[in-house]
């Protein structure tokens, strides 16, 4: 069932791809939890770094 | 995530920090960040509200964020390229503030509020009382990181992005204050004021902004169309402008997802 996979895969690059909408705003101060394999406890304490934040799931 | 691990190699000293999200529970994810070697940061977000509010609709989706806390890029990951990254470094503290001396706590929330002055001179007295060389170190940190706001600000007049020129200068004339660099942030603002093609630019470029930020909405081809019209109309008389050459980008996007509804 190669087809559905590859479709599927093309669904969501598709809604993924960028828009900018919120290029040039502010970033979001969400609350996250569980910072591993880093010191910085919150999003703030980025601060004054250049930050690549990536959503990713196993599915 | 290979390529986070190869980011991460490439630029943290330079000033970048990675950061992995996901909605998984730590069941799923610490298996699999061991399977793949990953060495970056990652954090939970059940809920999945940061990537809404970034925009991110799907998976995987990236975003790059500023030294001062805007957001410079959003998308999906393969569309995150050297360029991007090595313009979001600008300013960038090489050494992340978790690992700086405990006693440049003031100086920390002096930077995460924007007030760079008080910021800076927290740092040199502080330096000066403990004898610390970091401290100072800390310091000149933070007056690279102004330097080159100030130059960015410049650079967004020089290309003619008079809008980009426009927000950093309103920012950075409060940001700055009590710094000598803020006088040339106060320059910049009158010459966008005394240009006689800045208004009509501005103008052209809040109308593509505002048709940027419509993009997600638009589901079908009829609607994608109007969103072209818009941004064509708003560039009609401004060829070899910024916001002409804008124009032209933001219409490859919505070329680009018109191809792909119905």
């Amino acid at each position: 069932m190669k087809t559905p996979s590859i479709l599927f895969s093309f669904l969501i690059l598709a809604l993924a791809l960028p828009c900018g909408a919120q290029v040039g705003n502010p970033a979001p101060t969400t609350k996250l939890e569980g910072f591993t394999q880093t010191k910085a406890k919150a999003l703030g304490d980025y601060v004054g770094r250049a930050l690549v934040v990536e959503f990713f799931a196993f599915w | 995530m290979k390529h986070l691990n190869e980011l991460e190699a490439k630029y943290a000293d330079k000033g970048l920090s990675i950061l992995a999200v996901t909605s998984e529970g730590a069941a799923k994810t610490e298996p699999w960040i061991a399977k793949h070697k990953a060495t970056y940061g990652y954090a939970y977000d059940r809920s999945g509200s940061l990537m809404r509010e970034l925009g991110g609709t799907g998976y995987p989706s990236a975003a790059l964020i500023t030294p001062d806390g805007m957001i410079a890029w959003t998308g999906h990951p393969s569309g995150l390229n050297d360029v991007l990254i090595e313009k979001a470094l600008e300013g960038a503290l090489k050494k992340p503030v978790w690992d700086w001396p405990s006693q440049a706590k003031p100086v920390v929330s002096a930077l995460a509020k924007k007030k760079y002055a008080k910021a800076i001179s927290t740092a040199r007295k502080l330096a000066l009382k403990s004898q610390d060389e970091e401290l100072d170190a800390i310091g000149n940190a933070i007056e690279a990181m102004v330097k080159s706001k100030v130059l960015a600000a410049r650079k967004k007049f020089n290309e003619g992005d008079f809008l980009g020129a426009k927000t950093m200068t309103k920012a950075l004339q409060k940001q700055l204050k009590g710094l000598p660099e803020v006088d040339e942030i106060k320059a910049i603002a009158a010459e966008i004021k005394a240009n006689p093609e800045a208004s009509k630019i501005i103008k052209a470029q809040k109308t593509l902004k505002k048709v940027r930020s419509e993009i997600p909405d638009a589901k079908r081809r009829k609607h994608v169309d109007v969103l072209i019209k818009k941004a064509k109309s708003a560039v009609k008389k401004l060829s070899d402008t910024f916001a002409n050459i804008s124009a032209e980008k933001l219409l490859q996007t919505l070329r680009a997802r018109r191809a792909k509804l119905k």
